[in-house]
């Protein structure tokens, strides 16, 4: 079994270095660089670095994603890297957008597995707010569906529980300007806290950990109301964080 | 026995009703999208799109907020006991959160008489606006479903046996990405992109491009050609990534200038 690997702060796991091994030996010829890199929205991730030209894209692809780890993958064309930068298209609960902070964690939080270090390359984003917006306007339009279709197959718990973990998601997003992408999810509400004051966002978090926090002693005949209320309260925490972080920022 | 065209106008019409007994003036609109709007539903597959509007400040009421998400849930639970493909729950928006909306769909299609129809209470399409930000993410969003959705499924070319179900799966995966890769392609190309004038406009803007995958997994959705076994199922895989490839070196062909404000 290979050894965890460390580059500066970044410890790479061994499965991580594991796969990276049997993935050069699949596609070793089709991979200009692979570089692992740390994310505060989904732990880790790969950006596999592609050549130009290599012969048939769809076999390259079949080969990298039967060999790789079982990690987020980014593969790009040295001329694609900018895409890192931009924003994805945030639709919470159906898939985890990992745009937000990408560039950073790619550049700045990361490690060189194989190739050449393309790092420098990787420009960063000019308008860190679209990620903010976006993911706002995302709960909205598949969150809100999502948790309804929760509460008709009665899975009030996994309401509570999804909430919490979606405005957790949001306040890291919210602190993208804010050198968020060294934050790990675990440190987000503190380090939102500290930055936008105590204000609606906020105290709307607050108010959901405590609801989550009392789910272990809730009656199951008191579930549903608690959902339905976690629901409200994640639509006030919305409302808050848009007006704290996007309208009235701290200088 | 597979549900007729009839019977899902006959669903909407009940769940219309339904909502608009139990919020009364709450519910400013009820508008129905999606394919059933533009009179291209396929009976037993396709499912029911539609975006109920509250009225302006209720979401600052609980007790309103409450009520409007079990009149959803109870539309919801009446779709899925109707026969009917039960698909998700119907979006929700507030009046004031019209104006911010983002660009894929919402600006681009359900605002378009053409691609959807007020079923309850006042038609609001007017006051669907692109927010702040939604045009650029709109610009960016092909590039997030290739690497997210369709680049994976690659995995599964040069795999062993597929199960029938699994052909299944992955033909549905690629039905989303027929229907979305025209529309994401005309957003990073500044080209209309509505769903009726999206694919329309992307194949005059590629001539070059063959779009052929797109007819044949359309035709086959509709049941108008057999979708045939694992191996057919993975060639139109293979052309939909070719498809993806072809399409996406035209756009960067602009370089990155089009995405220019979005860097530092």
């Amino acid at each position: 079994m290979a050894a965890e690997a460390r580059q500066g702060d970044i410890r790479v796991p061994p499965r991580v270095l594991e796969g990276v091994a049997n993935l050069v030996r699949e596609a070793g010829e089709g991979l200009e660089s692979v570089v692992y890199y740390e994310h505060p929205l989904t732990g880790n991730g790969l950006l596999l670095v592609l050549p130009d030209h290599a012969g048939s894209f769809p076999d390259l692809l079949a080969r990298i994603f039967q060999a790789a780890p079982r990690l987020p993958l980014h593969c790009l064309r040295p001329r694609e890297l900018f895409q890192l930068a931009l924003p994805g298209y945030a639709a919470p609960a159906l898939s985890v957008d990992d745009q937000p902070h990408l560039a950073h964690c790619v550049k700045f939080r990361s490690a060189v597995l194989h190739g050449r270090d393309c790092r420098a390359e990787v420009p960063l984003p000019a308008r860190p707010d679209i990620f903010l917006r976006d993911q706002l306007r995302g709960c909205r339009k598949f969150f809100r569906t999502h948790v309804i279709k929760l509460l008709y197959e009665r899975e009030y718990r996994k309401v509570v529980t999804e909430v919490v973990h979606e405005a957790r998601r949001s306040m890291s997003i919210a602190l993208q300007a804010a050198d968020g992408w060294r934050v790990d999810l675990a440190e987000v509400p503190d380090r939102y806290a500290a930055r936008f004051g105590t204000a609606r966002g906020v105290e709307g978090w607050r108010r959901l950990v405590t609801l989550a926090e009392g789910l272990e002693t809730t009656p199951e005949a008191d579930l549903e109301t608690a959902a339905y209320e976690a629901c409200w309260l994640f639509e006030g925490f919305l409302k808050g964080i848009a007006s704290e972080a996007l309208e009235s920022p701290p200088p | 026995m597979s549900p007729t065209v009839e019977d899902y106008w006959r669903v909407v019409e009940a769940i219309a009703s339904r909502m608009e007994g139990a919020l009364g003036d709450d519910l400013r609109s009820l508008i129905l999208t999606g394919s059933l709007s533009r009179n291209r539903a396929v009976p037993g597959r396709s499912d029911l799109d539609a975006i109920a509007v509250f009225r302006r400040g209720a979401l600052d009421d609980r007790e309103a907020y409450q009520r409007h998400v079990r009149a959803l849930v109870d539309a919801f639970r009446f779709v899925a006991s109707s026969g009917l493909p039960p698909g998700h729950p119907f979006h929700f928006s507030y009046e004031e959160e019209l104006a911010d909306q983002d660009c894929l769909y919402t600006a681009n299609s359900q605002a378009f008489p053409d691609s959807s129809r007020i079923v309850a209470g006042e038609d609001v399409r007017p006051q669907i606006v692109a927010g702040i930000g939604a045009a650029a993410v709109a610009r960016c969003v092909l590039f997030a479903m290739r690497q997210r959705f369709l680049f994976p499924l690659a995995a599964v070319l040069n795999a062993g046996e597929l199960s029938a179900m699994e052909q299944g799966v992955l033909f549905e995966r690629l039905v989303h990405m027929a229907k979305g890769l025209p529309i994401f392609a005309c957003l990073a190309l500044g080209l209309p992109s509505g769903e009726n004038v999206g694919p329309r406009e992307l194949r005059a803007a590629l001539p070059e491009v063959d779009f052929g995958v797109l007819d044949e997994i359309a035709a086959i959705r509709r049941g108008e050609m057999a979708l045939g076994g694992a191996e057919e199922v993975r060639g139109l895989l293979r052309r939909s990534l070719e498809l993806s490839e072809a399409v996406n070196d035209r756009i960067l062909a602009q370089g990155v200038e089009p995405w220019r404000d979005l860097l530092s």
